[in-house]
């Protein structure tokens, strides 16, 4: 085999086995994380989002899986008045969906209360606006976000280590002239 | 294309992978790094000055925090990213050629992702089972912010590539049009066909 088809075969390797290293790593979160305090994953339309037009539906996702029937999700406009209808139903296996109406610009507040199958609750509120409001119209969250988790952390300090590595070799390492 | 034009492709290409390589490749990898300190500030921002995650938005994020939530920006990015290595790959040579392939193809399966949550952020696609835009390596890994795990499979390679590039062996050297090794001489141009190859 020669030194490049090694050098990809390597790195099709490498990027295999981490792929399936994360898939294994977070299903196992997903099935033995009764321990850990259930989070918020993400809240559609976001905390602080401006939308265009009113969502049909809040959608909250969580660290397990949720009960619906034991779980609230309270929405409100700036007049305190309700806009949620109809009872919280599921939204695939880690998340809920709450039907609101509302058919003009307002700042809504969304207040929620979510207990996971395995008695586990999170509670707090969010809040987003409906209509223009002068600044750039936020886009909604994605499940690729940008932000920074413990994972992502892990991932620059060892980037940080491989750049100080790599930069350490050149400095000990010469070029021939 | 005409034969003019084709002409001053070949010639900008070969400039930029010739006497402008190490130039051209010291800006690619300072956007680079500056994306990854961009991150390590938010990291700061979150685990040290104690922020909340939504508020950690780097330092161009503070006072344009619609940067953040951009898709055409992220796009933007793993574009510039995709094209600058593409560019400068035919200036690379053996072992080091090599390692820069493989962060141009992770590379362009990152742009792929990338282009399918530009699609959903700015429609009502979604994949099955999904309520949010959603990457597909995303359906088999719940719940893990991918895009530092996309620029580490990329980063990693590149660095292997620019060290290697760096301190070419003896054969590797003898085939090097630019003059990124010290001690390689005066740049030559690069051979207008053969060299972009493999």
């Amino acid at each position: 085999m020669s030194t490049p088809a090694r050098i990809y075969a390597v790195a099709a390797v490498a990027v295999a086995t981490l792929v399936a290293l994360l898939a294994f790593a977070a299903r196992v979160d997903s099935t033995s994380s009764a321990d850990s305090p259930l989070t918020v994953v993400s809240v559609v339309p976001a905390d602080g989002a401006v939308v265009s037009a009113a969502p049909a539906a809040v959608h909250i996702r969580v660290s397990g899986r949720p009960d619906s029937a034991r779980s609230h999700i309270a929405v409100y406009d700036n007049g305190s008045s309700r806009l949620d209808t109809g009872a919280v139903s599921p939204d695939g296996d880690d998340g809920l969906s709450q039907a609101i109406v509302l058919d003009r610009p307002a700042e809504i507040v969304v207040a929620y209360h979510v207990v996971s199958v395995d008695g586990r609750a999170v509670s707090g509120t969010v809040r987003f606006t409906v209509g223009a409001t002068g600044g750039p119209a936020v886009s909604p969250p994605t499940a690729h976000a940008h932000s920074v988790d413990p994972f992502g952390a892990t991932l620059l300090v060892i980037d940080g280590i491989a750049l100080l590595v790599v930069v350490l070799l050149l400095f000990r390492r010469p070029a021939r002239a | 294309m005409t034969i003019t034009s084709t002409g001053a492709w070949t010639g900008l290409l070969s400039s930029l992978n010739g006497r402008f390589h190490r130039t051209a490749l010291t800006v690619y990898m300072l956007i680079v790094v500056a994306h990854w300190a961009e991150h390590l500030v938010q990291a700061y921002q979150i685990w040290v000055l104690g922020w909340q995650r939504s508020e950690a938005r780097g330092v161009l994020g503070m006072p344009f925090p619609w940067l953040v939530s951009s898709e055409w920006l992220h796009y933007g990015y793993a574009i510039v990213m995709l094209v600058g290595l593409f560019l400068l790959r035919p200036g690379f040579t053996g072992r080091a050629k090599a390692w820069w392939t493989v962060a141009l193809a992770l590379q362009f399966w990152h742009h792929i992702e990338h282009a399918l949550l530009l699609i959903q952020a700015h429609s009502s696609f979604r994949f099955p089972g999904t309520t949010v835009a959603t990457s597909l390596l995303q359906l088999i890994v719940p719940r893990v912010e991918l895009h530092l795990f996309y620029n580490s499979v990329v980063f990693i390679p590149m660095l292997i590539a620019a060290y290697l590039h760096l301190r070419p062996n003896d054969a590797e050297r003898a085939s090097m049009a630019c003059a990124c090794a010290p001690g390689t001489g005066q740049a030559r141009t690069l051979r207008p066909v053969a060299a972009l190859g493999d």
